[in-house]
């Protein structure tokens, strides 16, 4: 969900500001399709060479380095005949267009990156990306991956994505203030309320949440309320049309969202919910002004600038399951979401070799693992981790979260992001229009109502991902 | 009037003159439009070539990425139904009367201000200048940490006790986000009419002014009766530029606050970005972008109109 430039955002403000101007200058000097950088590397005679464009709008970011040196080139090592290119695109918010337009023009990547499933499958109905069922069955892609994770790529019949960024939402706490106020982790409606008010008395945020760099992550709560109040099963069966999401208990659920945004218990009121940056919510719940904050497990490549060691003070982190808000809901619940995806483009010369490389990131769990372990988030495959795939060396709190996310689709505890399992259309109203809520220009029944509208005509029209079946698969 | 009959020499030569003379004409003719052909030919292929494609795929139903179908009228008439681009439209309305008052006036009065001194002026218009020569991204950021609501310039009033800045956001408010994004623009704005104006009022005859001088008048009648008709081509000239430019304004909005919160900041342009690009409507986004065009067709012709009737702008 949260790409390169949003991580960018989180990390440093200022250092967004340098990157942004130099981002800026950069693209305006060197034109719109002139701007990716490639890795200076020697090519070897008569190789194959397979692009991979990757949105990096920093290339000297560490990440971008490590591509290079623990992707790209262990896979020319093994494979002698394949170069690969992995380009950093500096093209900020314009990747996805910039990418669009190169495809539509027969050029562009061989191994092509999208948002997820809903985006790539836009893109591959309009024939821009190429069937990989053959070469799924080919390299058993299906055994490789958690069960449901293969038919997320699954529209109309095809095949067109590997699932690329398995994330959640969850609620990261700094834990000095839990320790000195004595509070326990809220697991239900009643307590969180209570505590809430507690909190909020105090002079303290309970929840601390922003949009002021990120419009559509407004996104991430519709996720949690619809999960974590009308529940995985409703969420379920309006997916896949069952009943509609103008059905009382998704009208309910946002009515809950409304009444905790107006008490100021997402982010402390609605003008600070629509200006906070990231860095501001960081820093609230790291300093203590806030208890928690509500994101995805993006979150955890950026986490230790904000507490610990790294960050100069003695506070640790610790994570939670937001609470079950009715009684029917399970806890603990965890909403998977598929952040990217990628695909081989219809317009690939190397084809063949595009799907060796696709074969080679996903499988070896071992080396999946250790980039889980050194880069937490962007690099994280949907596959069945146990503990004891990780190295020792991991931080053992995203050990847990990454198995028990793992774990949660085999148990059935999941549910469904809003960014992965909506069609484009109403993903774009879900986050738009639900702003309209907050300001009280729109009644909960109404954003509903538009909601099932929009999503009717999609279903109808087969663009909607397919979302995991309640039943785990076997 | 004596009637003079040449001889047929004369008229042979003046008849080989003649040819010459369409032959030299018909030759710069064509090198003219020879050096103009390339000119053209760019034209065509990126203004006219898309132009006529973007008018076409308004009359489809078009994600931007696959087979376009044909619906004739169906996007225009349900864009006069579409309450968001009824709501981007009042913005650009508000945007557009906020830009042909504001800065039209702070860059009149700083350029009147400047031709009165001859110190430092450089010096005045280069700072003045300089917004506009930074990129919007650049500028957007620095006034985005400048208005932060919890660090930035109210935060910090706010912390010191002045009253009504505590607690006090401009991008996250509905109410404010507009203005504050306008502001945003009209700070890189107003300092490139100084500098057009300033240009404009250096043109004027002097001795104009002195007349007023002789006749007592004061410095607002210097402005009033010598600078703004002086100047009212330019003036007119800026407002065009002012009306056209808000009716496509884009870039800041997008930067700062993506139209939201909750559309408040929603402008046409921002709204037919993400109807192209996030709803993968481009059928319709260009229905919008056709609905804009014709907009400022119809302020260009009131323009030619006014001028072909002798209105000296």
């Amino acid at each position: 969900m949260c790409n390169d430039f949003c991580q960018e955002i989180r990390t440093n403000r200022r250092r967004l500001l340098g990157a942004s101007g130099k981002g800026i200058l950069g693209a305006s000097l060197a034109g719109t399709f002139l701007t990716g950088r490639r890795a200076p590397r020697a090519k070897a005679q008569d190789a194959v060479t397979v692009e991979w464009w990757v949105q990096q709008d920093n290339a000297d970011a560490p990440i971008a380095e490590y591509r290079r040196t623990n992707i790209a080139t262990p896979f020319e090592e093994a494979n002698p005949g394949i170069t690969l290119e992995i380009i950093d695109r500096a093209d900020g918010e314009n990747f996805d267009r910039v990418l669009a337009t190169a495809l539509q023009s027969g050029a562009g990547p061989d191994i092509v990156p999208s948002q997820g499933p809903a985006h790539a499958g836009t893109m591959g109905k309009a024939g821009l990306l190429l069937d990989l069922a053959g070469y799924a069955e080919q390299y058993g892609w299906k055994d490789k991956l958690l069960p449901w994770a293969y038919d997320t790529g699954v529209l109309d019949g095809k095949f067109y994505m590997l699932p690329n960024e398995l994330e959640t939402t969850i609620m990261y706490y700094g834990q000095k203030l839990f320790d000195e106020k004595g509070w326990a982790i809220p697991t239900n409606r009643t307590d969180f309320e209570a505590w809430a008010t507690d909190a909020m008395g105090q002079g303290i945020i309970p929840v601390a949440m922003g949009t002021g760099d990120c419009g559509l992550c407004t996104n991430w709560l519709v996720t949690i309320f619809f999960n974590h109040y009308a529940g995985p099963d409703a969420v379920y069966q309006a997916l896949t049309g069952e009943i509609q999401f103008s059905d009382p208990v998704f009208v309910d659920a946002i009515t809950l969202l409304n009444q905790y945004m107006q008490a100021g218990w997402l982010g402390g009121s609605v003008d600070d919910y629509f200006s906070n940056s990231f860095d501001a919510v960081h820093s609230q719940v790291a300093e203590g002004k806030a208890a928690f904050t509500m994101e995805g497990t993006w979150f955890l490549s950026t986490l230790n600038s904000f507490f610990g060691e790294e960050a100069g003070n003695d506070n640790a982190w610790g994570w939670a399951q937001p609470p079950s808000f009715r009684d029917e809901v399970p806890y603990p619940l965890f909403p998977v979401a598929i952040g990217s995806t990628l695909s081989i483009s219809a317009q690939s010369d190397n084809p063949d070799e595009a799907a060796k490389v696709l074969d080679w990131y996903y499988s070896d769990k071992a080396r999946v693992a250790q980039r889980i372990a050194d880069f937490p988030g962007p690099m994280t495959l949907p596959l069945a981790f146990a503990k004891e795939d990780f190295p020792a060396t991991m931080d053992p709190r995203v050990v847990d979260i990454y198995v028990g996310l793992g774990n949660a689709t085999a148990q059935g505890s999941f549910g469904y992001a809003a960014w992965t399992f909506w069609p484009p259309k109403t993903h774009v109203y879900l986050h738009d229009e639900v702003q309209k809520v907050f300001t009280n220009e729109l009644s909960p029944a109404d954003y509903c109502a538009g909601m099932a509208e929009l999503f009717t005509e999609e279903l109808a029209a087969g663009a909607v991902p397919k979302p995991i079946p309640r039943t785990p698969a076997s | 009037m004596i009637e003079q009959v040449s001889s047929p020499r004369a008229l042979s030569t003046s008849a080989r003159g003649v040819g010459r003379k369409r032959s030299r004409m018909r030759s710069q003719r064509i090198a003219g439009w020879l050096c103009l052909t390339p000119f053209i030919l760019l034209n065509v292929l990126v203004i006219l070539g898309p132009s006529i494609a973007t008018f076409y795929y308004s009359l489809t139903d078009w994600n931007g990425l696959g087979t376009a179908t044909y619906i004739g009228l169906g996007n225009y008439r349900e864009l006069m139904h579409d309450q968001n681009f009824r709501q981007a439209l009042v913005h650009v309305a508000i945007w557009t009367g906020l830009f042909l008052t504001v800065p039209i006036a702070m860059g009149l009065l700083g350029a009147f201000l400047l031709s009165q001194i001859t110190r430092f002026q450089l010096l005045f218009r280069l700072i003045y200048f300089i917004p506009y020569t930074i990129a919007s991204a650049v500028n957007a950021s620095i006034w985005k940490n400048i208005f932060d609501k919890n660090q930035g310039m109210f935060a910090q009033l706010g912390e010191l006790g002045v009253p009504g800045f505590s607690n006090f956001a401009i991008f996250g408010s509905t109410d404010r986000a507009l203005w504050g994004v306008a502001w945003v623009d009209n700070w890189h704005w107003w300092g490139f009419l100084v500098v057009i104006f300033l240009a404009a009022m250096r043109t004027i005859d002097a001795e104009l002014y002195d007349a007023v001088k002789i006749d007592g008048g004061s410095r607002w009648r210097e402005f009033r009766d010598v600078t703004l008709p002086g100047i009212r081509p330019t003036l007119v000239f800026v407002v065009l530029l002012t009306i056209i430019a808000s009716l496509l304004v884009f870039d800041y909005v997008y930067i700062i606050t993506q139209g939201g919160p909750a559309g408040a900041t929603e402008m046409v342009g921002t709204l037919l970005y993400k109807r192209a690009f996030e709803l993968f409507e481009a059928g319709y986004a260009a229905a919008m972008g056709v609905t804009m065009t014709i907009m400022s067709v119809i302020i260009m012709v009131l323009y030619r109109y006014m001028q072909r009737r002798g209105w000296d702008v």
